[in-house]
């Protein structure tokens, strides 16, 4: 044995191991990106050439097979839009509950998480005929954005509520004791320390709610509809860039060159989002933290 | 216990503390300490870990209240008034108990605001007013030439000692009765905590300080009452306690004698 050892006590063959680790390391990190950019090389590919002005702006003609993509675009936007402002505000609010001001390991405490780990494994389509028994149905909205984005609100939800609590939790409890110490109320050390100083989770629960969001089908499908007409206001029907795509590829001979256009631009809008997302955040933590 | 006779110690006591015992669960961190902090001094908790020194510091502002387990009999009183009654508003009580703690813990905000936030909180509306005040405290910690030119710029980006300077500005800055030092040179660098020390030196004379060290030489440089706690049966308790010069020159209890002269501890 001894004389297989070097002088440092490292086996003589570690370097032939080191190397086979390293080689399976990489080709694990080489194969994820090559999936992803053969992925998005694809849909670049196929799609490009049908993006234009004209594509952005004007309405689909003939089920999808021609003109543009304009209502679509538009439907997609108020359902991100009311998904969002429900889920940012009630997930916010329950995180800084789980937080701060539940009880350390009290039994309602428990029983929330263990709601939400739940819920956050739930398939989408079951949120999707929960959101047309309750939305559609229930409360009479029919299928309208307003159903669909408040459907993917309680399904983003758990997600981004576990996202921003940890977020919370891992500001050190050295600023809620000198806050404590200062005399400043508990709602005011949320308001003034926590959050700010957790911004930056905040900012990546939300790309992870826009993410959802976007890549939505099937719970849409029963509660937003897809009728691809302009929506006139949130109780509209409407349909979704990925509902869209689905309908193009599955339904619509002939809609592929469109279903890869739209593509382009789900994967683009996603691009976009995050980036606007980030900068921002990046942009107000700056501020708050103090120049650098 | 020996509890020395002194006009200023019994006469006009800010903290008067009787019967004190701190729980934390089934262990019992504080037995049964009395003492009374004089006003306008500075009085020193000297003695070896875990003897409830720090236990003590976080019941006088009711820091105690914030770990759950934590149970606390006995009373103090502040200025008189008990401070674990029903009708006591603790976030008044924490503004004239101000408290630094052993790590520098400024706000991951922009040193103007570490000061700012807090002192709105309190009250003061008016800008201009409150930043005078941050004008004045950042003077009185000696760091407004320091940092007058970036008090928008990050607190986390200054030196460990100009952190718990900026720290202490900030209690400042709410005119507190009584400072609260948890140990407050241990975190930094022999410069640094000279620094902190002669600012401490400078506050003896507007403030009542109460200082937990573990530094005798410091204990001895700034205080003027000395409390030596000691850890009998499985609790703090307080084994002695009276002016600084006798409790070095001359301690009664032999405990305390071995203690002061590095030979136990």
């Amino acid at each position: 044995m001894t004389q297989n050892r070097s002088l440092a006590g490292i086996p003589a063959n570690s370097s032939a191991v080191e190397r086979m680790a390293t080689l399976v390391v990489w080709l694990g990190a080489a194969l994820v990106t090559a999936v992803f950019l053969w992925i998005i090389g694809d849909i670049l590919r196929h799609g490009m050439s049908g993006i234009s002005w004209a594509f952005l702006s004007s309405a689909p003609q003939r089920s999808g097979r021609a003109g543009g993509i304009l209502p679509v675009l538009v439907s997609t936007f108020w359902i991100l839009i009311v998904a969002l402002a429900v889920a940012v505000p009630v997930g916010t609010l329950t995180a800084v509950w789980l937080a701060d001001f539940a009880r350390r390991g009290g039994r309602l405490a428990m029983v929330v998480k263990a709601c939400l780990d739940v819920l956050a494994g739930v398939p989408s389509i079951v949120f999707g005929l929960f959101g047309n028994a309750v939305f559609c149905r229930y409360l009479g909205l029919g299928y309208s954005l307003l159903a669909g984005g408040l459907t993917l609100a309680c399904m983003v939800l758990p997600i981004l509520i576990r996202a921003l609590e940890a977020e919370f939790r891992a500001v050190p409890d050295d600023y809620r004791f000198a806050a404590t110490a200062l005399g400043m109320s508990r709602t005011r050390t949320v308001t003034a320390i926590l959050l700010p100083a957790a911004l930056p989770g905040l900012a990546v629960g939300l790309i992870l709610g826009v993410g959802r969001v976007l890549a939505e089908t099937a719970a849409l499908l029963f509660t937003s509809g897809y009728v691809d007409r302009m929506p006139r206001s949130l109780m509209d029907s409407g349909r979704s860039l990925s509902i869209h795509i689905y309908d193009l590829s599955m339904n619509v001979p002939g809609g592929e060159a469109n279903a890869y256009a739209t593509a382009v631009v789900l994967v683009g809008l996603l691009t976009l989002i995050n980036g606007a997302v980030l900068w921002l955040s990046d942009h107000v933590t700056r501020r708050f933290h103090g120049a650098i | 216990m020996i509890h020395e006779g002194s006009t200023k110690m019994d006469t006009d006591p800010v903290l008067d503390v009787r019967g004190l015992t701190v729980k934390y669960g089934d262990i019992v961190a504080l037995r049964d300490v009395s003492l009374a902090v004089p006003r306008g001094a500075v009085t020193a908790i000297i003695g070896p870990s875990g003897c409830g020194k720090s236990s003590f510091l976080s019941v006088l502002n009711r820091l105690t209240d914030m770990i759950p387990g934590c149970e606390v009999t006995g009373s103090v009183r502040l200025d008189g008034e008990p401070i674990h009654a029903e009708a006591q508003n603790l976030i008044a009580l924490r503004r004239r108990v101000g408290m630094i703690f052993q790590r520098p813990n400024p706000f991951p905000t922009s040193i103007r605001c570490n000061i700012d936030v807090p002192l709105r909180e309190s009250g003061v509306r008016r800008r201009s007013e409150r930043n005078d005040i941050i004008r004045d405290v950042l003077c009185d910690v000696g760091l407004w030439d320091e940092v007058k030119d970036r008090l928008e710029t990050s607190a986390q980006r200054l030196s460990g000692g100009q952190q718990q300077r900026l720290c202490i500005a900030r209690a400042l800055a709410l005119r507190p009765d009584v400072l609260l030092f948890d140990e407050p040179c241990s975190a930094l660098d022999p410069i640094s905590s000279g620094v902190v020390e002669d600012l401490i030196q400078k506050l003896r004379n507007r403030q009542t300080i109460v200082i937990v060290t573990h530094n005798l030489s410091q204990a001895r440089r700034l205080a003027d009452y000395v409390a030596m706690f000691w850890n009998q049966y499985g609790a703090g308790r307080l084994i002695e306690y009276g002016a600084a010069d006798r409790i070095f020159e001359q301690p009664v209890n032999h405990v305390t004698a071995s203690y002061v002269d590095g030979t136990v501890g």
